[in-house]
């Protein structure tokens, strides 16, 4: 079997396990294709977790899992006829009429991009990181249950980050195991397709938050269009800020982008029942991709469940659910290679060398030459703010000060990270920091995106009464319930 | 004015940001790339070939870390089918890098086993022409 084709069935086996499950979370829009195989790899890294933890093989819990997925997400989704009601009673043009074209128009735009960003791929690059840690997990998942916890134990694989999570390695490893094509060359595509995939995902927040608000007549159609034409630069900005990590089997883009896009859908558009479980499924791929992804997920968490309890008593106790019940849940592989007894993790090599404070100086010395970005965010964001911080309310997108929160909290772990962690921090820094840095400046052009979206969207009038509409829902409002 | 021109800043900025990204793509998949990739590979499957003549896969193996660059080098040309670990008593071999720009070697370096009886023997089965290291990957 073809790379290309051994990858175009991977995925699809991946898409399987994760439409039903998209489709109960987000509905039947075209961002749904784009999850579909994220999901998916959520169901992987499951299935690699049970497969470490318990025994069994891969695939066998693979299949397992997606069937529970799939048969939870029915359950959630209710027979056929509560779907028509559901959809008959959700909001004007969700789903039907031009925002659907949109939504379409806008998945053909960010797909096309991610397709132009995956030219790299002509190049046949295998990344360090990629031999030494994606494609040998890769190799453990797919081996099995005594093979993957040997190696999680051995203290002879530091350089191998075993208790990384799962989501990556358990991927790779399925997509060997369904196409039977164990060529790292199929991994290293697998996990471009993955991080297309999050990119896309975290882009198409741009499209949602066009539709946010409805302008009138030709401008909402100028809006629109502004979306789509966002959504599409993202991708690529997306693509020029992971340079080569995109395509040589790297997964730091991966959880980066999947962490945006939950600030995009978890404190950005406006509190909808769809968006927050958007926010948790890339979460989820955040949190099981990488220690730093973990980290992330979590603050992104926090900062979702204070948005979500600043509308009453019972929006509280929802926020205050969702925030133990998404910490509890990216805490859980972490706890569990704990108790499987994994050796400790060597982030980098050699003695650790100056104190906390200084180490900190120099990872955030290192960290500003690939944040050029937050200069032209700071500077849209507080003119923004100054000019359109109306519009912006009236088209019920979350305040910037959530996503400026998010990206503060992300870059923060990082800069703690060197500061407290061993190894001689210049060396460390040198090896990692243009990678470590992905999250801060995606956001940073995210929050470029979301100004321009606003900007565009508030060229014409409001509809008056579907402003006030989006505008119990903003910031802590009303939690619509849709299908 | 003032809302435009936000506007319009954040669309050119965004705009150089995609064209960056273009730009980025398209050398990323031009013929240096290409060929460095292919580079890349041949030399790591070389150096797996003369392992694998050394060790069968699935027995215990240590790395030398008597030169850093050739420990890293040699566990990603290892680690995914040999068992890895500190302790030479329970390994078959102690693997190394030896540099060598004679025929049968992997740009510029062998694969060298020491087993435990004292034999020391040369990893065969593959080369690669020309100088080494291939050239080196972005981290």
């Amino acid at each position: 079997m073809s790379t290309p084709l051994a990858a175009t069935a991977a995925t699809a086996a991946l898409a399987a396990a994760g439409l039903l499950p998209t489709l109960a979370v987000v509905g039947a829009r075209p961002v749904a294709v784009l999850m579909a195989p994220l999901a998916g790899a959520v169901v992987a890294a499951a299935a690699g977790a049970c497969s470490l933890g318990f025994g069994g093989g891969l695939v066998a819990w693979f299949c397992g899992l997606a069937a529970v997925a799939a048969a939870g997400a029915a359950a959630a989704v209710g027979p056929p006829g509560r779907r028509r009601r559901r959809r008959s009673s959700a909001t004007p043009g969700d789903g039907g009429g031009r925002p659907s074209v949109v939504r379409a128009a806008g998945l053909l735009v960010v797909v096309g991009a991610a397709a132009v960003g995956l030219v790299a791929l002509r190049a046949p690059s295998t990344g360090f990181d990629a031999r030494t840690i994606w494609l040998l997990h890769g190799v453990w998942f797919a081996d099995g249950h005594s093979v993957a916890l040997a190696a999680l134990r051995n203290p002879a694989l530091t350089f191998a980050h075993a208790s990384y999570p799962p989501l990556v390695g358990a991927s790779v490893g399925l997509s060997w195991l369904v196409t039977g094509e164990h060529s790292y060359r199929l991994g290293v595509v697998v996990i471009a397709v993955l991080n297309a995939c999050a990119v896309t995902s975290a882009a198409s927040v741009a499209i949602e938050a066009a539709l946010a608000g409805r302008p009138a007549g030709g401008r909402r159609r100028l809006a629109a269009a502004g979306g789509v034409v966002v959504a599409g630069a993202l991708v690529l900005a997306a693509f020029g800020v992971a340079g080569p990590f995109a395509t040589n089997g790297y997964a730091d883009l991966l959880w980066a982008s999947a962490a945006v896009g939950a600030v995009g859908y978890g404190l950005v558009l406006p509190l909808e029942r769809r968006h927050v479980a958007a926010a948790c499924l890339l979460l989820a791929v955040a949190g099981l991709t990488k220690d730093e992804g973990i980290a992330t997920a979590m603050a992104i968490v926090l900062l979702v469940a204070l948005r979500l309890g600043r509308g009453g008593r019972c929006r509280r106790v929802e926020g205050v659910t969702v925030g133990l019940a998404g910490v509890a849940v990216l805490g859980a592989w972490p706890v569990l290679v704990r108790l499987l007894g994994a050796a400790p993790d060597q982030a980098t090599i050699g003695r650790r060398q100056g104190s906390d404070l200084s180490r900190a100086g120099a990872a955030v010395s290192a960290m500003v030459p690939h944040l050029h970005v937050l200069l032209l965010a700071a500077g849209v964001a507080v003119v923004g703010a100054l000019v359109l911080g109306g519009p912006r309310r009236r088209l019920a997108i979350g305040n910037d000060g959530w996503a400026w929160g998010a990206l503060g909290a992300g870059a923060a772990a990082v800069v703690a990270a060197y500061a407290a962690g061993g190894g001689n921090v210049e060396f460390w820094l040198a090896t990692s920091v243009h990678r470590t840095t992905f999250f801060p400046a995606l956001a940073g052009w995210w929050i470029v995106g979301t100004w321009a979206v606003v900007a565009l969207a508030s060229a014409g009038a409001d509809a008056p009464g579907a402003a006030r509409q989006r505008l119990d829902a903003a910031d802590g409002g009303v939690l619509h319930h849709r299908a | 004015m003032v809302r435009a021109a936000v506007g319009v800043v954040a669309v050119v900025g965004l705009g150089a940001g995609a064209v960056h990204g273009a730009r980025s793509a398209a050398s990323l998949a031009g013929a240096r790339s290409v060929a460095a990739a292919n580079l890349d590979d041949r030399y790591y499957d070389c150096l797996t070939t003369q392992a694998r003549s050394l060790v069968p896969p699935g027995r215990r193996v240590v790395i030398s870390t008597a030169n850093l660059a050739n420990w890293g080098t040699l566990g990603k040309a290892v680690a995914g089918w040999a068992v890895v670990t500190r302790h030479r008593r329970r390994a078959v071999a102690v693997l190394s890098l030896a540099a060598d720009h004679g025929p049968g070697a992997c740009l510029g370096s062998v694969v060298v086993a020491r087993y435990a009886d004292g034999a020391v023997r040369r990893g065969h089965g593959a080369s690669v022409p020309g100088p080494g290291p291939p050239p080196a990957e972005p981290l």
